[in-house]
């Protein structure tokens, strides 16, 4: 059992990172979300409409801050996965080695007939199931990527609607909100630190290192050398 | 690009793998499912 988790711990720890940090943003948020509530209302002379831990774990408000995060974490997957295939870096351990564009044989992919004895069973049987399986992460990130995006958008349009009531404004449909600049702003706050992200790890792996981490080349790789892991 | 995997295979592990493969799916399910019902619940 010891071995069974000690051979899967890189997912185990990331899982638990993140179960972590979402009670910490869950107290954190709430904390935040009644503080704004009593702001407002000593503004408005009202009384507070402060709400329970509880109440917030279900709120617009808590759904669409996880939601905005996860979808640009998505996209980011799904852009690196596409523009990795057509586009190189020389020198960067993220990076194919340039020349080597595309999306490569059948041979070097061990497809169909170039199947080895363990390869999944859709990497060997060709046609559709082949065809499928050869871009499986890309689509399940694709879909992660829309689905949370969706979700974004509908907590969002609840929040959006919810201020527009407190303010005695008229709510707006879902599509009318998609037009909003409420809605964009959130969206592209998170799209450009993704990609700037990304394009970070991209460029500091050419020169920089970090020993032992298959995320960067070995420490005594030459700066040009690309697509090596330490 | 990988390395390639020399490590042998103990027979339980497949299974330990495909475990937490679906712990994952059902934490992004219930995450996305749960903020699209609430979006819309309050809508």
């Amino acid at each position: 059992m010891l071995t069974l988790v000690r051979r899967n711990a890189l997912s185990l720890f990331f899982l638990a990172l993140f179960l972590g940090t979402v009670v910490f943003q869950a107290i954190a948020g709430h904390a935040e979300y009644n503080n704004e509530e009593v702001d407002v209302s000593r503004l408005s002379g009202d009384e507070p409409d402060t709400i329970s831990l509880g109440r917030y774990l279900v709120s617009s408000s808590f759904a669409r801050a996880l939601m905005e995060n996860w979808q640009s974490e998505w996209l980011q997957f799904v852009v690196f996965l596409v523009v990795t295939v057509w586009l190189t870096q020389r020198g960067s351990s993220e990076s194919k080695v340039p020349g080597e564009e595309g999306g490569e044989s059948d041979e070097e992919q061990k497809v169909g007939e170039h199947a080895e004895a363990g390869s999944p069973l859709w990497a060997q049987t060709g046609g559709l199931r082949t065809f499928v399986f050869s871009r499986s992460l890309l689509l399940a990130f694709g879909t992660l990527f829309l689905l949370s995006w969706l979700a974004q958008s509908f907590t969002g349009w609840s929040e959006y609607n919810s201020d527009q009531l407190q303010f005695k404004e008229e709510k707006v449909s879902w599509l009318s909100y998609l037009g909003t600049a409420d809605f964009w702003e959130q969206t592209l706050q998170n799209w450009q630190s993704e990609f700037l992200a990304v394009g970070t790890m991209i460029v500091f792996s050419i020169y920089l290192r970090q020993r032992g981490s298959p995320q960067s080349k070995p420490v005594g790789a030459p700066h040009t050398e690309t697509a090596t892991e330490g | 690009m990988s390395k390639e995997s020399q490590e042998p295979v103990a027979p339980d592990e497949p299974a330990a793998m495909a475990v937490v493969f679906v712990l994952y799916l059902v934490v992004l399910a219930i995450g996305i499912t749960a903020a699209i019902v609430i979006g819309l619940s309050h809508n």
